[in-house]
């Protein structure tokens, strides 16, 4: 018998014969024997091709279905079947035999997991393929069947099966003999409470089985009775997680049975949604409740309609607006709220028998400060929600100018105009606004700011109208110390449609001159918000940016701190701007931006002494820089091409040229930025030349400079950029330019590594390392080279700190040029390979002499890969990491400890081993010093908490001591970090 | 030495705060009673002459919660403990056993009480509590029970110490109200079996201003009667008395003020010997102890402080 | 729940940042608004929002003298029948206990008026051993616990 089944595997008989062959086997008296000649006849059909199989099919079919209960065989005939059935082998017809097969041998339930998942894998295969038919023969004989297989089925892995073959029975089958049963048998499961047990392999996840379970729950309005009563009771369950199920099932409900078979449930859903509102303060039950409620409410479509779902709503509303509690208002607010933002149909409602009389009670009340919070909170939330719902589904006609009552209520289609409402409101809306603004109340005024500039996306204004209200805004929200109005005109201003063209731009201006008489950094960064938002909603404001431009220029005399700040924010929200620009406008605005910066080059040059008008600090340019070369990089090729042209006359003009001028100035380098941020960009295919004559200054530039390593940066990256998208193998003339350049570049360095020169200018180590950035990135062929002379850099004295910092700015992700956004070549995990190919190249020199820069560069190479990198060296690299903490230099430490807290969740187990030495070190370390590394040591000790409770805990008497002292310390960002310390281990 | 409480947080709380657990000798100062936070009291002794060995023969269970401070009266025979559970408990020493009886519980106080001290002399108990009074007791053979014999209101918070001076006409007791009163005892006019603890007690003296946090502790020296107190300002201060007791209200000055400490001074506590010889000067040390951890001892001369240990 | 409904109040934006805040060579004094930071999230035992949501802590309302060492916190219930006042000015203590130097000698009282209990509150608060027997109490402390994790 072996034989045979030798000769199978090897598929040396035919499948017709091979039923005939293992006869003796499949008949045999032994169960396991019946087992192992079933399975493999089943093992060949399954590697047989289909016409050879489809030939077998009456044979094996039956013999298949027979067999399906006679227990040892039925799991081998099941996958038989799903076999047959994936393979398409089968008729509609044997689909119907193996169904009827199925549901009469087997009683699923009685059976293994494993056979009752093949079981809905089968039915749900069979139903994919011949759903509609089984539906037309089988009917009501499939439903039947099908409901006794799950009926009481408890395994999650099966119920996620079955949840998604009942909407689909439910839907296509005739079931209306079954309803009851099908929704009981299905409807059981909820609430689902299932919880994955920790280490799931399966991974059905809670969310699945919710949203399984839904969808059989809301299959067919024939459940629509059952399931909206069911949910309804479980509504007023007293668990929350229950609560919120059972709301979001209604809300899908309301979706899937639609108005008439809703509608008879709606007072009573009012009723449970109100009783949530009132009395769960669980933020998620009050969004799940309301959620339900918009749900409901969006299934009106006619006045009558949203009258009669809206009449509990709306009076118990007007009748608390009486009310002394002033939290009842706002609570009944939120229902109304919930409705008008469903809906043009509610909201239509909401103003016409809610608004006037609420904003009677609001100037009534005038000396009821709470009242007026609470009224004028929902009255500004309504008219916020039905604007937001009204530019959704906006109306087909434009609204009429003028209100005449005779328009009022519906149109011939019966679409409720909702504009019309909000404009017969108007006179209320228009004394609420006024009676908010010139309250004393920020919060009021607040409101107000919101209640106007929500209206306005109604179109119930004219322009000059609105003009003369946003005034009395802009006066408030720009000239008072009332920041809640400025964040409200941020927040809202979008709502002005994008029409009202002179309205924005009135906005845009008015906010942008307030700028200069904000002193404070933080207003200046409120009055910017503004600015970005309004920026956002209208077209491209070239004007407000050339006029941020000319801010960042004519700074004023504050103090620099301050005046980095404001300059900082302003970039960030040119930046910003900039990413929402059209192309059009980015020309211009790159333009524009070119133009200040040469303005502010020349002021600067004019002025004799050495420290200049110009404070752009490095970090405010280059965020500048990335907003701009974003937006260069979406350009078209001519586009760019001639911006780049401008930008290289303005920078290779006179002798010695510009740009190195500025290199060569202190005060100038940071606006440097503006040449990668222009030409840094370009595609691959029409990148500038390496000889162009600005990419040559560039690397002239970057030796000349002395000062500081950053102020090298933006030249470097020209020419790095530059270098990175020229391709060598073009022909021999590139190939020869690109060695020049590499040859250049490691000239210096090579100089000083031979003795021959003492020193490198900083600004020559800075053009190595973006050099061998521009190269190992694409993994070209010098790049090698480049790579080994680095690590001979390390035991230079004078080019020891150099490497490291190539080795940070090889791994650093580039936020300007060097990126993939601005087209760099990047060949795929870079990092990764340089990672691996080098981690050596530091650890063995280390291990022969400890000098810490091999530490110091570790820890760059370290931040530069993703952990699971790191945790596959960490058995090399702890030891080292462990060592750094004995060092003093700061900024080593800080990056090690940072790169133990990131570990610490990455590889907790590693890290246990060495716990003690860790808390030791940090405790050590508290007494650093430089803040940051106290900071770190104090970050690292929070984190440590997070491993096995029984591997800290012993050192917790000795750390809640230490972190005494830390609290009491001088710098407060320090006791900022040992508070968050000492929280974390008082709770261990 | 053996821990005799059930106590397993004790560590944890010493990272987290420093509730006093308090402990007293007896006046032979061969035993010790410690009063804990499990709502026992245990009572050790001495085994050996070295003050290291002690052994606890005793734990006396009762009260529901923890317990704030026992001690023993001045003939030994009697162990006082007060409770959060607002009573105090007064056990007798069964002779020649080990065994302490609870021979009563006194229910006078409305809150927790907070400390207890017996008289130098008498079997006569006072206490301090949280509902700012104090009471004083002694047993009343008529009903084989104690009884209260005084109920001394005035403090406007609550009692933490209090203190006998060396004959016990006079009482100290320290206050969360940042004051310490000094009561007179005035014998009763009607001589009686009880005439020394059944009189009137009255608050003559009133130190106020010194102190500017809660007073924790109180001890008078029965030798120089020079008045210690440790406060939540972190200071250890003395007071001398500047007239002679029979003087109808004493009056005190300040002759001591030290801030060592850094943090709440829990408890101060004199030790005193008499000269021994004619021509020695008596040994007077004074301990205080404070959340910060330290000890501090001073030594003292007859009127003022000479140097601190 | 006593007060269901309670009212919202706007958070503070985060401390702006100084000058100095990175610069070794300067002290950064404690005051009223750092220790606002300490307590301002503490969540509320009842409410799903923090003590600064609800107003309970108000910059206003907190004393820091960091020379004199001292600290005073005034707090106020959102109800003046509140039950819950002694647990929320336990929150404020006990973080206050765990995040300040110990130096500081630290008041936690009820705003004058706010709370019909006001004296008793204060003077449990102010008890150190009864502050410490409240933690000594395994379900107490993980309420507090509860309320001062995030």
């Amino acid at each position: 018998m072996d034989d045979v089944l030798q000769r199978l595997s090897e598929g040396k008989v035919p499948l017709t014969d091979a039923v005939s062959e293992l006869g003796p086997l499949l008949t045999s008296t032994n169960g396991p024997l019946r087992t192992k000649g079933t399975q493999a006849l089943v093992d060949l059909m399954v590697q047989t091709e289909k016409e050879e199989l489809t030939s077998a099919v009456p044979v094996l079919l039956q013999f298949l279905c027979d067999r399906l209960d006679d227990h040892p065989s039925t799991t081998p005939c099941l996958r038989g079947l799903l076999a047959l059935v994936k393979a398409s082998a089968i008729s509609k017809e044997q689909a119907a035999t193996m169904c009827k097969a199925l549901f009469q041998k087997l009683f699923v339930q009685a059976q293994a997991l494993t056979i009752r998942l093949l079981v809905f894998q089968l039915i749900s295969e069979l139903l994919d393929k011949f759903g509609a038919y089984l539906s037309r023969t089988m009917g009501e004989e499939f439903v039947g069947g099908f409901l006794q297989q799950f009926d009481g089925e408890k395994d999650p892995r099966c119920l996620v099966l079955v949840f998604r073959l009942v909407p689909f029975v439910a839907s296509t089958f005739p079931i209306s003999r079954y309803v009851d049963d099908l929704f009981e048998a299905s409807s059981c499961y909820f609430p689902i409470t299932f919880t994955p047990p920790p280490n799931d392999p399966y991974g059905v996840t809670r969310e699945e089985l919710i949203s399984g379970l839904r969808a059989c729950m809301t299959a067919t309005p024939l459940f629509a009775r059952a399931c909206v009563e069911l949910v309804l009771d479980k509504a007023s369950s007293t668990i929350d997680d229950t609560k919120v199920d059972a709301f979001e099932t209604l809300a899908e409900c309301a979706t899937a049975f639609g108005f008439e078979h809703m509608s008879p449930f709606f007072s009573s859903i009012f009723a449970q949604i109100r009783r949530e509102i009132f009395e769960n303060l669980e933020p998620q039950v009050q969004r799940a409740a309301l959620a339900a409620l918009s749900a409901c409410a969006r299934l009106t479509s006619t006045r009558e309609q949203a009258d009669a779902f809206m009449q509990p709503a709306i009076e118990e509303a007007v009748h608390h607006l009486q009310d002394i509690d002033a939290n009842t208002t706002s609570i009944h607010g939120k229902l109304l709220i919930a409705a008008a933002g469903a809906n043009t149909a509610t909201a239509a409602v909401v103003f016409d028998a809610f608004v006037p009389r609420a904003v009677h009670t609001f100037i009534e009340s005038a000396t009821d400060a709470a009242k007026r919070t609470a009224v004028g909170g929902v009255l500004a939330g309504v008219c916020e929600a039905a604007a937001a719902c009204h530019s959704a589904h906006p109306s087909p006609s434009t609204p009429p100018s003028t209100s005449s009552s005779s328009a009022m209520d519906t149109r011939e289609d019966g679409v409720v105009q909702l504009a019309t409402h909000v404009q017969a409101a108007k006179p209320q809306l228009l004394s609420f606004v006024d009676a908010a603004l010139s309250s004393s109340s920020d919060h009021l005024q607040a409101v107000g700011v919101r209640t106007l500039l929500s209206l306005s996306a109604f179109g119930i204004f004219a322009e000059d109208e609105l003009i003369s209200l946003l005034d009395r805004v802009l006066t408030l929200s720009l000239r008072t110390a009332n920041s809640l109005t400025r964040a409200a005109l941020a927040e809202s201003c979008s709502s002005i449609p994008s029409s009202n063209q002179r309205a924005i731009s009135h906005v845009l201006t008015s906010t942008i001159t307030a700028l200069s008489s904000a002193s404070e950094p933080a207003e200046f960064k409120e009055h910017l918000k503004v600015v970005e938002a309004v920026a956002l909603t209208g077209p491209p404001p070239v004007a407000a940016i050339t006029s941020l431009l000319q801010r960042l220029h004519t700074t004023s005399d504050a103090e620099a701190f301050r005046q980095q700040r404001i300059a900082h924010d302003t970039a960030n929200t040119i930046k910003i701007i900039f990413s929402n620009c059209s192309t059009e406008a980015t020309s211009e605005l790159v333009g524009a931006v070119l133009s200040v910066t040469s303005e502010m080059i020349k002021t600067t040059l004019d002025q004799e002494s050495s420290c200049g008008p110009c404070r752009l600090d490095a970090a405010t340019m280059s965020t500048l820089a990335t907003g701009v070369c974003r937006a260069c990089a979406n350009l078209s090729p001519a586009q760019q091409r001639s911006l780049v042209d401008e930008c290289s006359r303005l920078f290779t003009s006179g002798s010695p040229s510009l740009l190195r001028r500025c290199c060569e100035d202190e005060r100038l380098t940071p606006l440097t930025w503006i040449v990668p941020a222009i030409c840094g960009a370009l595609p691959t295919e029409v990148t500038l030349p390496l000889s162009h004559p600005l990419v040559c200054e560039c690397a002239i530039g970057a030796r000349v400079v002395t000062s500081t390593w950053e102020a090298a940066v933006p030249v470097c990256s020209l020419l790095a950029a530059v270098l990175n998208k020229t391709d060598s193998n073009k022909d021999d003339d590139t190939a020869a330019r690109v060695q020049q350049v590499v040859d250049e570049t490691v000239a210096p360095i090579q100089r000083c590594l031979s003795g021959e020169a003492e020193a490198c200018s900083i600004g020559a180590q800075c053009l190595f390392a973006y050099v061998t950035k521009a190269l190992v990135m694409k993994a070209a062929a010098q790049a090698g080279d480049l790579v080994s002379l680095l690590f001979q850099m390390m035991d230079h004295p004078a080019l020891a700190q150099g490497a490291c910092s190539a080795v940070r700015v090889i791994l650093q992700e580039d936020d300007v040029v060097l990126n993939r956004s601005a087209h760099a070549v990047q060949r795929l995990m870079y990092r990764q390979r340089f990672f691996q190919e080098n981690i050596d190249r530091l650890v063995q020199p280390f291990e022969a002499s400890p000098n810490p820069v091999y530490l110091k560069a570790l820890s760059f190479l370290l931040k530069g890969v993703p952990l699971p990198v790191v945790k596959t060296e960490l058995p090399v690299v702890l030891p080292l990491l462990l060592k750094s903490l004995d060092l003093r230099d700061a900024d080593l430490l800080t990056g090690t400890l940072d790169m133990f807290k990131a570990l610490v969740s990455d590889a907790p187990a590693q890290l246990a081993a060495d716990v003690s030495t860790l808390v030791t070190r940090c405790l050590a370390l508290l007494t650093h010093q430089k803040l940051v590394v106290r900071r770190s040591a104090l970050e690292l000790l929070a984190a440590l908490v997070q491993l096995p409770t029984h591997v800290v805990v012993p050192f917790k008497p000795e750390v809640l001591r230490a972190l005494r002292t830390a609290l009491d310390d001088r710098k407060r960002v320090v006791r900022i970090a040992a508070v968050h310390a000492s929280t974390a281990w008082h709770m261990l | 030495m053996a821990l005799g409480h059930a106590s397993p947080n004790f560590k944890d709380l010493s990272a987290e705060l420093f509730a006093p657990v308090r402990m007293r000798f007896s006046p032979t100062g061969r035993q010790l009673v410690t009063a804990s936070f499990d709502g026992t009291v245990c009572v050790w002794e001495r085994t050996a002459d070295t003050v290291t060995e002690w052994e606890c023969y005793a734990t006396l269970e009762g009260h529901e919660n923890e317990v704030k401070d026992a001690c023993f009266s001045a003939s030994g025979e009697y162990l006082a403990s007060c409770s959060r559970d607002k009573t105090v408990w007064i056990w007798e020493h069964l002779e020649d056993t080990d065994e302490y009886d609870c021979c009563s519980i006194l229910n006078d106080h409305t809150q927790d009480v907070k400390c207890l001290r017996w008289h130098p002399s008498l079997d006569l108990l006072a206490s301090g509590s949280y509902d700012n009074t104090i009471c004083l007791y002694r047993p009343d053979p008529d009903i084989s029970d104690w009884t209260r014999v005084a109920h001394l209101t005035g403090h406007e918070s609550t009692v933490w110490s209090l203190a006998f001076n060396a004959s016990g006409s006079l009482l100290a007791s320290a206050s969360d109200d940042k004051t310490v009163r000094i009561w007179k005892f005035t014998p009763p006019e009607q001589p009686s079996a009880f005439s020394g603890t059944d009189g009137t007690w009255t608050c003559v003296t009133t130190l106020s201003g010194f102190h500017t946090r809660s007073v924790y502790s109180v001890d008078w020296c029965h030798v120089t009667n020079l008045l210690a107190t440790g406060c939540g300002d972190n200071h250890v201060r003395v007071f001398r008395q500047t007239q002679v007791e029979s003087a109808s209200a004493p009056s005190f000055e300040k002759v001591y003020d030290d801030q060592t400490h850094t943090q709440d001074v829990n408890a101060v506590l004199w030790c005193a010997q008499e000269p021994a010889g004619h021509n020695a000067t008596a040994r007077i040390l004074l301990a205080s102890a404070s959340d910060d951890e330290v000890i501090t001892l001073a030594r003292f001369q007859e009127m003022g402080p000479s140097n601190c240990v | 729940m006593e007060n269901a409904a309670p009212q919202l109040h706007k958070q503070a934006e985060a401390r702006a940042p100084c000058a100095t805040d990175y610069d070794d060579d300067v002290v950064d004094a404690f005051d009223a608004r750092e220790v606002f930071d300490l307590i301002r999230d503490i969540n509320d035992p009842e409410h799903p929002h923090t003590l600064e949501e609800l107003n309970v802590v108000q910059m206003n309302q907190i004393d820091v003298d960091d020379t004199g060492n001292a600290v005073r916190v005034q707090f106020t219930p959102t109800i003046p029948h509140c039950s819950m006042a002694t647990l929320i000015g336990l929150c404020i203590r006990v973080r206050l206990l765990r995040s300040l130097p110990r130096r500081f000698k630290v008041d936690v009282e009820i705003f004058p008026g706010s709370h019909v209990s006001r004296d008793q509150v204060n003077k449990q608060l102010s008890d150190k051993e009864r502050v410490a027997a409240a933690l000594e109490n395994p379900n107490l402390l993980q309420v507090v616990n509860q309320c001062l994790s995030h």
